[in-house]
């Protein structure tokens, strides 16, 4: 559904990572790693079309004219905007063409599905940080895409909310759509996306999440250090 | 009580003062939470302050035209954040502190203008307004610009919430929506513009802040608070005036904006969102 062939990505003159490639196809699940600054969000901000590719190619097999489904990171988002839960997810269908028909019961269904049918009239500055992402992913569910980005899905949840949200993105692989993950945590990785694209060093890694995380990559990446490596697989293998 | 008010009402004067203060109202309402959710409370006024001395320029070749008034503002404002802009490209120095320092030279120059020149106005007529004083070409700008405020907002109401809530989710699904952010702030400085020939440089920010801070205690949706705000505007013009018929001398401005204030401070004190809410949140 997506095809990345040796980009270079950045903004203006500078140059933040050379020679990426990468796919994403329907029904798949791709995490994003890297440290800050290696270039992830400008990576996802130049799939959105918000910023040019500086050269390289960039694929779309889809129809590009259906926004892509996005969940932005929690910490650029207004809290205190007044807004009950139920506006919040129904703003999902606020840029397409063919909202109306059947928009009430999908924010309904959304909302059931993330569990928070309950909160649907809360204002959201009521919300927690994790019943908050959980609306959000409602909205993204209201989209209705076949392509979703994820940016720090995990960040502000508890790890049994993690659970329900990943059975949540598997299920969108199911049926089909492509998702696409920005995150930090290895293990969530390695369990939920089959590849994975490492940034870091101005550079790229693409292709299966295990051989993509393995050790000399995470340090050769930047992602950590040697002695961080050490310490991990001392406490794996006792 | 009903005889004063049709008393008062038959002179031309209090009808003019009030529609103008209604349609500022209006004009400020589906502005105004935009304006507090955005944090231009203090820009705008920063803005509107640096307005005289375009105001007086206008005032000094034209007279007391509305749209030549207006223009005058406008070009004032237009080069005040020009300059604060070109000044933060690449800065060390923070850009509300360019602003803040431009501005006030503005205001400054403005300042010497109206006292030195000679012209029938005086500076406290320039800083505080005259409600009372509106002229009738004045009052169909005004009432224009509540029409247009209206209509545009009605227009960009959700592209600019999305926007001012989640800029990157906005991002996403507007690839060109600069003209959402530009188009708001143009209205902005308009309306604010034209409240500036009716409530002075000083004031002319308040309709854009207490009514819809009052509203904001009550109200946890965009549009009631647009609603509400545009009440308790009216509100406050009606009490202001009946204020200042009754108290000799009191200043029609001034009045008004502390009867915006004290039903902001009435509302902080018993919506459901004002102290109420700070109270049960921090326990």
């Amino acid at each position: 559904m997506l095809t990345v062939q040796s980009a270079t990505i950045g903004y203006g003159r500078t140059v933040v990572a050379r020679d990426i490639n990468m796919s994403v196809v329907s029904g798949e699940v791709v995490a994003v790693l890297g440290t800050n600054g290696s270039g992830k969000s400008t990576l996802v901000r130049t799939l959105l079309g918000l910023q040019s590719l500086l050269s390289g190619e960039v694929g779309w097999n889809r129809d590009e004219h259906s926004p892509v489904a996005y969940l932005s990171q929690l910490d650029e988002f207004d809290r205190h905007f007044p807004m009950d839960v139920t506006t919040l997810v129904s703003s999902g269908s606020w840029g397409q063409k063919r909202r109306g028909l059947g928009a009430s019961s999908r924010v309904e269904s959304a909302l059931a599905k993330v569990d928070m049918l309950k909160f649907s009239k809360t204002p959201i500055h009521q919300l927690s940080g994790g019943q908050l992402q959980r609306a959000r992913f409602a909205r993204a569910m209201v989209q209705d895409s076949d392509f979703i980005i994820l940016d720090e899905p995990f960040s502000a949840v508890d790890q049994r909310r993690e659970e329900q949200f990943m059975n949540l993105i598997n299920s969108w692989a199911h049926e089909g759509r492509a998702v696409l993950m920005i995150m930090h945590d290895l293990s969530a990785a390695l369990r939920l996306c089959s590849r994975a694209l490492l940034l870091g060093e101005g550079g790229g890694d693409f292709g299966k999440t295990s051989e993509i995380l393995s050790s000399e990559r995470l340090v050769a990446r930047g992602y950590m250090s040697q002695t961080q490596v050490d310490v991990m697989h001392e406490a794996a293998h006792g | 009580m009903v005889e004063w008010i049709i008393e008062q009402l038959s002179y031309p004067f209090v009808r003019k003062g009030l529609l103008a203060g209604i349609f500022l109202a209006a004009a400020f309402a589906p502005l105004s939470p935009f304006v507090i959710q955005r944090r231009l409370s203090l820009a705008g006024d920063a803005l509107a302050h640096g307005t005289l001395p375009g105001v007086f320029i206008a005032f000094s070749l034209f007279g007391l035209g509305s749209f030549t008034l207006a223009i005058g503002g406008y070009i004032a404002t237009l080069l005040i954040v020009a300059i604060a802009a070109a000044l933060s490209w690449r800065s060390i120095i923070k850009s509300d502190a360019l602003l803040g320092a431009t501005y006030i030279i503005f205001f400054s120059i403005g300042g010497v203008m109206v006292s030195s020149g000679s012209t029938s106005l005086n500076l406290q007529e320039f800083l505080i307004g005259t409600p009372l004083g509106i002229r009738d070409e004045m009052l169909l700008l005004t009432g224009a610009m509540a029409l247009v405020s209206v209509v545009t907002m009605f227009i960009i109401y959700r592209p600019l919430a999305l926007q001012t809530q989640d800029p990157a989710f906005f991002a996403s699904l507007y690839r060109n929506g600069w003209w959402v952010t530009q188009g708001f702030m143009v209205l902005f400085v308009l309306v604010l513009i034209t409240s500036v020939n009716a409530f002075g440089t000083l004031l002319s920010i308040s309709f854009a802040i207490l009514p819809a801070l009052a509203a904001r205690a009550w109200a946890n949706s965009m549009v009631s608070i647009m609603f509400a705000s545009f009440i308790f505007g009216v509100l406050a013009c009606v009490g202001g005036m009946v204020l200042t018929l009754h108290i000799e001398y009191a200043p029609t401005g001034p009045t008004m904006v502390l009867f915006a204030g004290a039903i902001w401070l009435v509302s902080y004190l018993l919506g459901p969102f004002g102290l109420r809410f700070t109270l049960n949140s921090s326990s």
